[in-house]
């Protein structure tokens, strides 16, 4: 049977003429490697403005997916294309899990903001992610001296991160949700054979002694462009770390806006959120997730018209 | 026991932590029977490392030194003492 190409190609993209965006689905080289991406773009007119989506590590890329499709569909309908893509080792990339590492998170972003700087009528590229997706955001913003970043609850001390990566077990053991945490014998699985299976996720010891030795506040030196930091919290207080971020910002000569979106659920932002009751599966984050999309778009509206009509060519 | 540490550990499991609101948090209320799950020991963790300015390792993960905002305090202070001494033997 002869291959409808005409018709497959027509499958590359996707348009929804109500909400006021398209997709189009990309099969690009990055990190050295295939993979697939989505650029989502406005049906209206585009702003000159682009962001890069970073996703997460490990479990956090699966819970955070659906959050990511909400950032970059909403960013789209306010003007703004945004491209998101799967790092090698994570879904339908070449590579394997054994070569995620945070080299591989920050390379692939990289390669995709050049990726993103070539498309049609695109003239700035900024970046974007959440929990550790933020973290390599603002790394590669600082690093490639782009203009804009936006950060959703970022991971700030990667020791911090994966070792608490490590406690979950732990944790869900205190907490009577899993029996036989045995974090001793986790630890030591990682250091005698190089990597170890942490709720699903194969950790190699390169990544957990790559992303223990970074700390963004000293990654931060070259940024001076406009920075988003978005708390989620129950209460109306972001946490201390997420302070001194938007500080250290603030002391390179950053724009800095640091705002918190209170939700009852905050603990479960980056994790399972999906409660199942008698009549459906309900995802707990929907109003969250969009809440969080629709304060983006709305500082990338107030501060990209800002800085283009002050006549910069938003090059921090 | 230091006030301030205390209050401010209280004031982030009310506000932030308690799966179920509403309950009152002195120092001596039970922590780990069902009023925090592994998701806010994950935060509270995070909290105290950034709060105080100091580093939990692994020998400090033991459930005895959560089970109350007493426990927690005692931690913190433990872990600020052992950071002043090892300033004070490295300066």
């Amino acid at each position: 049977m002869p291959i409808a190409e005409e018709f497959l190609e027509r499958l590359r993209t996707h348009t929804d003429l109500r909400a006021g965006y398209a997709e189009e689905f990309l099969h690009p080289t990055l990190g050295g490697a295939g993979t697939v991406a989505v650029l989502s773009r406005p049906l209206g007119p585009s702003r000159p403005v682009a962001f890069v989506l970073c996703h997460s590590l490990g479990q956090e890329f699966v819970h955070l997916s659906r959050f990511d499709t909400t950032i970059a569909r909403t960013m789209s309908v306010a003007g703004f294309p945004v491209l998101r893509y799967h790092g090698q080792g994570y879904g339908d990339s070449e590579r394997g899990a054994s070569d995620i590492s945070l080299t591989s998170h920050l390379t692939d972003a990289t390669d995709a903001v050049a990726l993103l700087s070539g498309q049609e009528g695109i003239e700035t590229v900024g970046t974007m992610g959440a929990r550790f997706g933020g973290l390599v955001a603002a790394v590669v913003a600082a690093r490639e001296r782009l203009p804009f970043v936006a950060t959703w609850e970022p991971v700030t001390k990667g020791a911090q991160y994966m070792r608490n990566f490590v406690w979950t077990r732990l944790f869900a053991e205190w907490a009577g949700t899993v029996e036989g945490a045995g974090v001793d014998e986790l630890l030591e699985t990682l250091e005698t054979t190089g990597q170890a299976d942490i709720k699903g996720f194969l950790l190699t010891k390169r990544a957990y002694d790559e992303i223990s030795a970074i700390d963004l506040s000293r990654e931060l030196s070259r940024f001076a462009g406009t920075a988003l930091v978005v708390a989620i919290a129950r209460g109306e207080n972001p946490g201390p770390g997420l302070v001194r971020l938007a500080e250290g910002f603030r002391a390179l000569g950053a724009t800095c806006d640091l705002e918190v979106l209170q939700d009852d659920l905050a603990a479960e932002f980056g994790n399972f959120h999906f409660k199942t009751s008698e009549m459906a599966k309900v995802d707990t984050q929907f109003e969250l997730n969009q809440a969080i999309a629709d304060l983006t778009a709305s500082w990338a509206l107030r501060h990209v018209d800002a800085t283009f009509a002050a006549g910069e060519d938003g090059r921090a | 026991m230091n006030g301030e540490v205390v209050t401010k550990l209280s004031r982030y499991i009310t506000d932030e932590l308690l799966v179920k609101r509403g309950v009152e948090v002195t120092d001596g209320t039970p922590l780990m029977d069902g009023l925090i799950d592994s998701l806010g020991i994950q935060r509270l963790v995070a909290f105290i490392e950034e709060e105080f300015d100091v580093m939990l390792d692994h020998s400090d993960m033991i459930p005895e030194n959560f089970t109350t905002v007493r426990a927690l305090e005692g931690l913190v202070q433990r872990k600020l003492g052992g950071a002043a001494a090892s300033e004070s033997a490295t300066g």
